[in-house]
């Protein structure tokens, strides 16, 4: 489990993991666990996620959060008209389902995302439990 | 010429993060080529597409983040986009649409009328 999340968070190491991937998959097209590449923050109140999926419309994709797993899935479809000749396909096209293990329990009602310009953001709040809270000091009975 | 797009400070000291190129597919049909590129996070007014000298160059400056929100984890670095490509001849280039939604750039270039493939027509006797 710690080792898992140490390498989440250290970015050299996924950068590191992707360049890997890529050189020993001839077939990265259709091989896609690591897209779309994403971010995570935090911003206090909630986890704030977000990831890259340009072209892809609300109806593409699903966010489903059993407990603290967050999961991406969807297809980027990209057909090409038929019949051209074509110079360059760099655009990843594929089913893709990426799960993100998230450091806090999230309020699952209260979870929205956002889809502007290709980048997808999810909000989630942290759960109550997770957020700071006062303790009130008894005083000691004399 | 680097006037074409209005900065500001945002944008501005985003042009100093490195440069990468877009993931991009070109195709060609017997009337055009058309080229996209994948530019997720860029919004419509930080993208720039030039042709010049039979030259097309894309440039975006991804929106940066709320400064407030501290990283868990990055994949996606501060970059900016770039990319250019030298345009073959034979195409009509005042004819050029562009499009961008969802963070993906369609660009369509016709080709000159005399570049299209013409069928001539065998009259009969």
């Amino acid at each position: 489990m710690f080792g898992y999340s140490y390498a989440l968070h250290d970015p050299f190491f996924n950068q590191l993991r992707r360049r890997m991937m890529d050189l020993f998959d001839e077939s990265a097209p259709t091989h896609l666990s690591t897209w779309p590449p994403a971010n995570l923050y935090d911003n206090g109140e909630a986890l704030v996620l977000q990831m890259e999926v340009p072209g892809l419309t609300e109806e593409d994709l699903n966010i489903s959060i059993v407990q603290d797993v967050l999961t991406l899935s969807g297809e980027r479809k990209n057909r090409l008209p038929e019949g051209v000749h074509l110079h360059r396909r760099e655009r990843p096209v594929s089913r893709f389902s990426r799960s993100f293990t998230l450091p806090y329990r999230v309020n699952t009602e209260k979870v929205e995302a956002d889809l502007a310009n290709g980048l997808l953001t999810v909000m989630l709040p942290k759960h109550p439990e997770e957020q700071p809270r006062k303790i009130q000091i008894g005083a000691g009975k004399k | 010429m680097e006037k074409t797009m209005q900065k500001n400070e945002t944008t501005e000291k985003m042009e100093s993060a490195p440069a990468v190129a877009p993931y991009m597919d070109i195709y060609e049909s017997p009337e055009e080529i058309v080229m996209v590129a994948d530019l997720p996070g860029v919004r419509p007014d930080d993208l720039e597409l030039r042709f010049e000298n039979n030259e097309i160059s894309i440039k975006g400056v991804p929106a940066p983040v709320e400064t407030t929100w501290k990283p868990r984890f990055r994949e996606i670095g501060s970059f900016r986009y770039e990319r250019a490509f030298k345009l073959p001849s034979g195409l009509d280039i005042s004819k050029i649409k562009a499009d961008f939604d969802a963070g993906v750039l369609t660009v369509v270039m016709p080709k000159s009328e005399s570049e299209k493939p013409h069928t001539i027509k065998i009259h009969r006797r």
